[in-house]
């Protein structure tokens, strides 16, 4: 429980090795850079370094792009699953680098380019004979050839006119009288669902203006014809279809090509990403530093206990470099690495994810531990649930390398889980009611003698159980905040804020049990803690106001907050409230599965898929809920008490890989 | 008239029962269904964006169902205490039922109330976390904060069914 000590250091290094000694830096994964004003850069100095670092930036592009190009022809993607289960290929740096090979990307780059002019030339080809195909179709039965309306001949010209259907009979017997013999008109058989009709007139050019005159009485509209096609509209479609299949033919074979190659493309960009992303980190951090022609000057957070290692990598390169503790600068803050025991670490990314604590304040992840896996334990509260889940977990764990922030979550699920066997089994709840419920079950009635509680029957036992566990949080809460204060000096804090709000609460405490009967304590005793209490209250609250009222008046106003703290104390009441839900929902699907198995014939099979299925969902919706409140008991209840999280994650240099295991 | 009269006081009371476990399963349904509704049009917006992120956005609108879980919870429990499901053999009076079906009220009525909120709660959340999906723990204590008062109402609704005793 507790937050490393940061130290600054500011490390000058030659630049003829200043590569060297960041690669060491960065296996040993624990230094931080800090980013220096550009000011203090000479971009003269740093300009073959930021050279280098554009042109691993312009590859990463590039990898992108090749990677999003491939995506969707990739079989083989070594998923983000089998990647969180660790399932990564494992390689030494040197490997790594091998894989990378840049020559090799490079070719491969410039052939998917190529892949992609083809493929893009063949889709805009398919979608352009599709577009003329639609023109022609409606053409079909047209015994002329196109010809004639697009260029004409020298005398006669055509044109296709699509006219609405209830005025067919009226143009066609128009047309046939303004223009007689002069004129060739045909109308293209009717289509169903069309509300027009397609008329093609082949009349002499001298015409023209006897044509115009007539049509103008009409509502109708020329149908364009696409310059390219001639022959008639059966032809045209048939050579269309020719061309279209061809298009196709190239982008299958273009996609053909693509899946061919892209396994191996893919997995060398995966290579390359983790390559070049180690690259880049390393040039950035070398650019945080100041820059002079020779000379890079960087400063770095390290935690205290890594400072011999990092000495010791820099210790060849002694005659080339000058190391110095420095100093933090005002107003920069170190940054906050936490350092727990291997069984409370997992707790951590609930811890930041609330926020950071502050350096230098308090890491509240071992207190939170027992507090959190024991109220998910009651939430949950099913031994046969937790038995299943847990199971499955350790299982899971075992059977793959999972490291990182997921590990944690499963460890935590599981030590829940572990904790709802427990209090199932103290509870008598196995998968709800089954053992009593399910008469072939009555052999395991012996588990009977494990349980202490019952809920179902006795809730206020099960209740005080939580509010007194919350009570126990919240006065853990305002002792860490009390110790907090002293550490800081501020005892008057110290003694006022939490040192009253403990002695009166415990006072006020202890007088409800004792009016009650509940211990054996003279209430004048107890009445005499909480006066007590409220006396420091009352005379400290105010201390920030001028006048002696205004002292007095928000001492005595500050005893309302007593409210807060009741509501507190009985929002942990949600404890019993979710195990019962859990123990609840339980033994409503065995009663359902119970119900139904009279059924005859299929009753047994119905049960049974009740019975699963019915439980299945149980523990999904229970789990969620046992997790997000008893997180919210620590984060609103518990943290508000004391938590300061304004700190910033300690983000090292180190060799950060998405795709690849570093065996080195 | 007398006999009328003890005919409609023994069916009165499992008459009462059943209102109140309607109301519980109704009205804590309704909500649940009201709040998903709401929290379902954001998750279909941003999934219109980005179609990988659905995992997430189902946990997200999952969350006000649990109302409507509880609302049946109880009702099953209010209609268990009354020999209406299960071993039966149980008879009720007049003034057991009425209290059974009064302590369905508490999940009914805030379970309505805060599925619906929660579902609110969720659909900001679920916008949230089509920017940030890296914030998915938090994204879901906030509607957290509105469920808890349906855990209260859970609670007493419980707690008063327990109350009752019936020989």
């Amino acid at each position: 429980m507790a937050i490393e000590t940061m130290l600054r250091i500011r490390m000058a290094a030659h630049k003829t090795i200043s590569d060297e000694l960041i690669d060491k830096i960065q296996r040993l994964g624990c230094c931080q850079f800090i980013p220096q004003s550009r000011e203090k850069i000479d971009e003269r100095d740093a300009a073959s370094l930021r050279g280098r670092l554009r042109r691993v930036e312009d590859l990463l592009g590039e990898v992108r792009f090749a990677m999003r190009f491939l995506d969707p022809y990739v079989s083989d993607k070594g998923g983000g699953l089998s990647r969180a289960m660790g399932n990564l290929p494992s390689l030494s740096t040197d490997g790594l680098a091998k894989l990378a090979d840049e020559e090799k990307f490079k070719t491969t780059v410039a052939l998917l380019r190529d892949l992609e002019k083809k493929a893009a030339d063949a889709k805009s080809g398919i979608s352009r004979v599709n577009g003329l195909k639609a023109q022609v179709q409606p053409l079909l039965g047209l015994p002329y050839s196109l010809d004639f309306y697009t260029k004409g001949t020298e005398s006669v010209q055509g044109a296709l006119y699509s006219v609405q259907t209830p005025q067919a009979e009226k143009f066609e017997s128009e047309v046939r009288r303004v223009l007689g013999d002069m004129a060739e008109l045909y109308a293209l058989p009717a289509r169903e669902a069309d509300s027009s009709r397609i008329y093609s007139l082949i009349c002499s050019r001298d015409l023209t203006e006897d044509l115009q005159r007539t049509l103008s009485g009409f509502q109708l509209s020329r149908a364009d014809v696409p310059a390219q096609l001639s022959g008639t509209p059966s032809d045209e479609l048939a050579k269309l279809e020719r061309e279209l299949s061809s298009y196709k033919e190239a982008d299958e074979a273009v996609a053909g090509e693509i899946r061919a190659m892209a396994n191996d493309a893919y997995k060398t960009c995966q290579y390359c990403t983790d390559y070049w992303n180690i690259s880049r980190a390393k040039l950035s951090a070398l650019l945080d530093g100041e820059q002079t022609e020779q000379i890079i000057v960087s400063s770095f957070w390290i935690p205290q206990r890594c400072v011999n290692a990092f000495r010791g990598a820099a210790a060849p390169y002694e005659g080339l470099t000058e190391i110095a503790e420095v100093e933090p600068e005002d107003g920069a803050e170190p940054p906050t690495l936490l350092r727990n025991g291997n069984f409370s670490s997992a707790i951590e990314p609930l811890i930041t994810m609330y926020g950071i604590p502050t350096y230098g304040g308090f890491d509240p992840t071992t207190i939170v531990t027992p507090f959190f896996y024991l109220f998910f334990g009651m939430c949950f509260g099913d031994a046969g649930y937790g038995l299943v889940i847990s199971g499955l977990l350790l299982f899971l764990m075992m059977k793959h390398r999972i490291t990182g922030t997921l590990k944690k979550f499963l460890v935590i699920l599981t030590v829940g889980n572990i904790m709802a066997v427990i209090v199932g089994a103290m509870t008598f709840s196995w998968f709800g009611d089954s053992v009593t419920s399910f008469s072939f079950l009555r052999p395991l009635s012996g588990l009977r003698s494990l349980q202490i509680l019952d809920p179902m029957n006795d809730p206020m036992t099960f209740l005080n159980i939580s509010l007194t566990l919350g009570f126990i949080q919240i006065m853990t809460g305002l002792v860490i905040s009390l110790a907090e204060n002293l550490k800081k000096g501020n005892k008057m804090a110290a003694f006022s804020d939490q040192g009253g709000w403990i002695i009166f609460l415990c006072g006020l405490v202890l007088l409800g049990l004792s009016s009650s009967g509940a211990i054996r304590l003279s209430s004048s005793v107890s009445s005499a803690i909480a006066a007590a209490g409220a006396v420091i209250l009352v005379a400290t609250q105010g201390r920030e106001k001028e006048s002696v009222f205004g002292k007095l008046f928000s001492g005595v106003l500050s005893l309302y907050n007593v409210t807060g703290y009741l509501g507190d104390v009985l929002s942990y009441s949600r404890l019993l409230a979710l195990g019962l839900g859990s123990a609840a929902v339980g033994m409503v699907i065995n009663l359902l599965a119970n119900l139904v198995s009279g059924v005859p014939y299929v009753g047994v099979l119905l049960g049974i898929v009740i019975f699963v299925l019915g439980h299945v969902f149980s523990i999904a919706v229970n789990i969620l809920g046992a997790f997000v409140h008893s997180l919210r008991l620590q984060y609103v209840e518990f943290f508000g008490k004391f938590y300061e999280s304004s700190g910033e994650d300690f983000s090292p240099l180190s060799m950060s890989t998405q795709y690849v295991e570093l065996s080195d | 008239m007398e006999s009328v009269l003890a005919t409609m006081a023994e069916q009165l009371g499992p008459a009462l029962v059943i209102l109140g476990a309607a109301f519980a399963v109704g009205f804590a349904g309704s909500g649940s269904a009201w709040g998903i509704g709401i929290a379902n049009e954001a998750a279909a917006g941003i999934m219109t964006e980005d179609p990988k992120k659905f995992g997430y956005a189902l946990v997200l609108l999952a969350l006000p169902g649990t109302q409507g879980i509880y609302g049946l919870l109880v009702a099953f429990i209010a209609m268990l205490k009354a020999g209406l499901i299960g071993a039966g053999g149980v008879s009720i009076t007049v003034w057991q039922g009425l209290g059974i079906g009064c302590a369905c009220l508490p999940i009914a009525i805030a379970g309505f109330y805060s599925a619906i909120w929660q579902g609110k709660s969720s659909a900001a959340s679920i916008l949230m976390i089509s920017k940030r999906p890296d914030q998915i723990g938090k994204a879901v204590i906030l509607p957290a904060m509105c469920e808890t008062y349906a855990v209260f109402g859970l609670l007493m609704s419980i707690l008063m069914l327990n109350g009752i005793k019936i020989q």
